[in-house]
């Protein structure tokens, strides 16, 4: 994918409102072997018809933050701190960190739906995919069968499964990769969410497939206002469908920008790492790849100061030392570094 | 491909594939309507009964009160029999579109449904017909003299219990003499014209002998079907049933729910039930409810094991966490999503259960600590047997009837256990 960025819409041009927003989310796992701290003081805001993208390496804690917003976190895991709020169309909110687990159920699937990595595996081998997604219609909208089932149907066309009419009753081996991440979203929709989040769902597809299911996310977007939380370590993807990125690395957002900004001017020694590392049309095939050298750290063991510190060409005494705030240096525009604003980066493209 | 293959499909497809497993099914249809249809083929009460005071039924009445609580269920799954058969064709005509599968569970769920309608219908004072004729004996002889008596009996006129001292241990095919109306002719004192009565050898022959007292061991061997039936299914039925519950709930809660199962799966797989059952024999007295529920009680520790492995590891997968994602409940993702995937292994060990459960109850009978004389049961025939041992038919053909259903549900669990192997698919 070309690092070409497609049109978004204009921050301030229509907003919608808040729907959701996470304020210094702390998830730890707290295991024999110590405590684990996958998000660290993670804080966004995702406004009502708007997709944030959620960008890092594996490992970097932003599955783990998707989790934390629906509080599908398991043990030994948990939240430790932080508030998560949740408005409606009418403006009233909801926080989602002291609901009790009846009524966070209620949330789930209905006002926040999420799809997965997996399509091969996301979906139980021994129902039919139209009983699964009946199942989700009838579990929050109590619709009698007749009516859910011709919801079913209605869904699968719109996700471009052919002859929905006959496939509902088919069983998920039945189905290829691409197919299944349809229906998954299908699934997914079947209530109209307002928000959606996304956990890599292209990752595991082919590009061309890859391609479609993002056009329809955007296209499905764009027809009932939803919001979308695409977690992603592709920056391709980023580009073709987020209106604000946060970037993630080692349980911490480095930093935060509209996808516009941070693709012409990114502050961050780790984005700017990404995105050099990045191969290029009719680069010479003689140069070297850039790499960002080093390992992402294990979650036991993260560094002193600045996580990044590490690995970062730009280190100076004061990274090992003091681990920075997340700064803004411009309108919408945070980062987490000592120097951000300062550093200049050559031209990236 | 029209419609969707489940699972279950390819399991039966693949039993089917096994010639000795789907002939051992075949094996195990004929014994279920042997044992449901017992009362038609021997009973020692007529179904139509004429003399001079008028006709009576009284098959019918002894069909809703007999002695024993099998044999009443299974007399109510008799009677429902052939309404089911019509309500099953009916709904087969009418939905045309399911797998064979579901049509399977609905037409068994049909059956279990209708036999309880009856018992409950039974239940309402002044339905169930009563036994006035349970006094009455309908011995084949009893023809009076000057009038006419017809009487229709079953297949093989014999009862399960019914104790006839005048013909003990008779080899098979004997015929008890009887006698019948011969000719008229005048009485040798007074010359007036009376029946004279002949000695006959065509009355109904005893196929496989007779035991001790005079029952016969053929109908004993078909009521006896029934008390191994029911105590494998009822003995099964229970620690299945308790078995998948508590192994669910260990494997997906995890944590202390599962620390106090698997303790309690450990202490409980230590009784041995054989020997509870000879105890508690010897402090309650005989009942085949003893046998049932303890068998039922010291079984599930081995199936809860089972299905907690397989729900450990169904939890982790990706459909258990976006069903979660989707806002069902615990319980509904346990029951609903984990369940069908976890119960595979649960399902083979069920044909041996119920294949180990007619031995024991067997076993205990043949000991004397089993059912109570003089229900048939296979074990009591085989005690006979062992006390007389000079009769070979006392031990040969009950033997060979254990034999058989053991054997046919040990292969079925076999092949229910190859057809599950995603590794034998062919």
């Amino acid at each position: 994918m070309t690092a070409q960025v497609s049109d978004h819409k204009d921050q301030a041009a229509t907003d919608l409102g808040p729907l959701l927003k996470a304020e210094n989310l702390c998830t730890y796992f707290f295991t024999d072997d110590g405590i684990l701290r996958a998000v660290d003081d993670v804080s966004f805001e995702i406004r009502r018809g708007r997709t944030l993208g959620l960008v890092g390496e594996s490992g970097c804690g932003k599955s783990v933050t998707a989790l934390s917003l629906m509080r599908l976190v398991a043990p030994p895991g948990r939240i430790v701190r932080g508030k998560i709020t949740l408005w409606d169309k009418d403006g009233q909110s909801k926080i989602l960190t002291d609901l009790s687990d009846r009524e966070m159920r209620s949330i789930r699937g209905h006002k926040i739906a999420m799809i997965f990595q997996e399509p091969m595996t996301s979906l139980n081998p021994v129902f039919t995919i139209g009983s699964q997604i009946i199942e989700a219609i009838r579990l929050h909208q109590g619709k009698p069968f007749a009516e859910a089932r011709d919801l079913t149907i209605q869904l699968l066309q719109q996700v471009g499964i052919p002859n929905p009419e006959t496939r509902w009753r088919d069983y998920p081996h039945q189905f290829s990769g691409g197919m299944r991440q349809r229906v998954m979203i299908a699934m997914a929709l079947s209530c109209q969410p307002d928000l959606l989040i996304a956990d890599e769902p292209t990752t595991a597809l082919d590009v061309t497939i890859q391609a479609q299911i993002l056009e329809l996310l955007k296209e499905i977007q764009q027809k009932q206002n939803m919001s979308i939380l695409i977690i992603t370590h592709d920056l391709g993807v980023v580009a073709e469908l987020a209106d604000d990125v946060a970037v993630m690395y080692a349980s911490k957002i480095v930093e935060q920008a509209p996808v516009h900004t941070l693709f012409d001017r990114p502050c961050h020694p780790y984005t700017v790492g990404l995105f050099r590392s990045r191969p290029r049309l009719g680069q010479d095939k003689q140069t070297r790849l850039a790499t960002i050298e080093g390992n992402v750290p294990n979650p036991k063991d993260f560094p002193s100061g600045c996580k990044f510190h590490p690995r970062c060409p730009y280190r100076q005494k004061i990274c090992e030392q003091e681990e920075p705030e997340l700064r803004e240096i411009a309108a919408g525009h945070a980062a987490r570094c000592h120097f951000a604003g300062e550093l200049s980066f050559d031209k990236l493209s | 491909m029209t419609s969707g293959e489940a699972y279950w499909d390819i399991v039966w497809r693949q039993f089917c594939k096994n010639r000795l497993s789907s002939a051992a099914l075949w094996t195990l249809l004929p014994l279920f309507l042997l044992a449901i249809f017992a009362p038609v083929l021997a009973s020692n009460v007529p179904f139509y009964y004429r003399d001079e005071h008028g006709a009576i039924w009284p098959w019918f009445r002894a069909l809703f009160n007999p002695e024993e609580t099998v044999d009443y269920w299974f007399n109510l799954a008799l009677v429902a029999f052939f309404p089911w058969l019509a309500a099953s064709t009916v709904w087969y005509l009418w939905s045309k579109r399911k797998s064979k599968r579901v049509y399977l569970g609905t037409l068994a769920g049909l059956y279990v449904g209708m036999i309880l309608a009856l018992a409950g219908i039974m239940q309402i004072p002044g339905v169930r017909p009563d036994n006035r004729y349970r006094a009455r004996t309908f011995p084949e002889e009893e023809f009076r003299r000057g009038g006419q008596v017809v009487a229709l009996y079953p297949l093989i006129p014999f009862g399960p219990t019914e104790q006839d001292m005048d013909s003990p241990v008779k080899p098979p095919f004997y015929r008890k003499p009887r006698y019948v109306p011969g000719t008229t002719g005048p009485d040798v004192q007074t010359g007036e014209p009376v029946l004279f009565w002949r000695e006959s050898n065509d009355g109904f022959p005893h196929i496989l002998g007779t035991d001790d007292v005079g029952r016969d061991v053929l109908v004993r061997m078909l009521y006896g079907l029934r008390i191994s039936l029911t105590v494998g299914f009822v003995a099964v039925g229970i620690y299945m049933a308790i078995g998948i519950v508590l192994g669910a709930l260990a494997g997906y809660f995890g944590g202390i729910i599962d620390m106090i199962i698997s303790r309690l799966i450990e202490v409980i797989m230590l009784f041995p039930a054989f020997f509870l059952i000879l105890t508690l024999v010897g402090l309650l007295g005989q009942s085949i409810y003893i046998i049932m529920v303890v068998i039922g009680l010291t079984g599930w520790p081995t199936i809860a094991r089972l299905i907690r492995g397989e729900v450990l590891k169904q939890r982790n997968t990706d459909y258990v966490t976006a069903a979660r994602a989707a806002g069902a409940s615990d319980l509904r993702i346990i029951f609903r999503h984990v369940l069908p995937n976890a119960v595979s292994p649960a399902m083979v060990a069920a044909p041996f259960g119920i294949a180990g459960a007619i031995i024991t109850e067997a076993g205990l009978s043949l000991l004397g600590f089993g059912v109570r004389l003089p229900a048939p049961s296979w074990g009591l025939l085989l005690r006979t047997g062992s006390e007389n041992y000079h009769y070979w038919w006392l031990v040969v053909f009950p033997s060979l009837a254990m034999f058989i259903t053991v054997t046919a549900f040990n292969l079925v669990g076999n092949g229910l256990r190859d057809a599950m192997d995603p590794r034998l698919r062919i």
